[in-house]
């Protein structure tokens, strides 16, 4: 397994403190509740992911894999997102995000097989059936109209 | 890579130039967290 670590480059910041990087790392949000997560792509130009609330270690890890994906798929290197997307099930089987993750990992897996319909159909029908009344089964329930 | 704080199963960069650099030197992303003491 990955050193979590090695997953992300972290920074902690005490919004009291008047950090130096604070401005930066707050463009475009506020931030009324503590904590606030956020990952930013690795050349920093882009927002990934955010949100508030602390998660149990095995949810946050998978979060750090989804970033990574959500980094990688960007910076057109889908096949390597299926694998972020991969280990982000297997750290956080049950997480809130498994809904989320399979929608990612289809579409990625989707584009960086050539256009593989069947990879598509795979995930999307498992978020369609598992995760009914999610936003993600909305969002995959077209693939019921692609033949 | 760089000077960093314990803490933890994790360990930080004291800023965000450091986290910068070393997320662009292993293509990895970048996580802050921002939080309030108590």
């Amino acid at each position: 397994m990955t050193a979590v670590e090695q997953l992300v480059a972290p920074l902690r910041i005490n919004v009291t403190d008047r950090h130096q990087d604070f401005g930066d790392v707050t463009v475009m949000t506020k931030v009324p509740y503590s904590p606030r997560f956020r990952f930013f792509s690795c050349d920093q130009k882009r927002l990934l992911r955010e949100w508030t609330g602390w998660l149990p270690t095995d949810q946050l890890v998978a979060e750090m894999h989804v970033a990574r994906a959500i980094d990688l798929h960007e910076r057109k290197n889908p096949l390597a997102a299926v694998e972020e997307y991969d280990r982000a099930l297997e750290r956080a089987p049950d997480g809130p995000a498994v809904a989320e993750i399979h929608y990612r990992r289809g579409m990625a897996a989707f584009l960086g097989n050539q256009f593989d319909l069947d990879l598509l159909r795979k995930d999307w029908q498992a978020v369609v059936e598992k995760h009914p009344g999610t936003r993600w089964a909305v969002h995959a329930s077209v693939i019921e109209d692609v033949r | 890579m760089g000077d960093r704080l314990r803490g933890g199963e994790m360990s930080w960069f004291r800023s965000l130039e450091e986290a910068k650099a070393s997320a662009a030197e292993d293509q990895r992303p970048i996580l802050v967290i921002l939080e309030a003491p108590g």
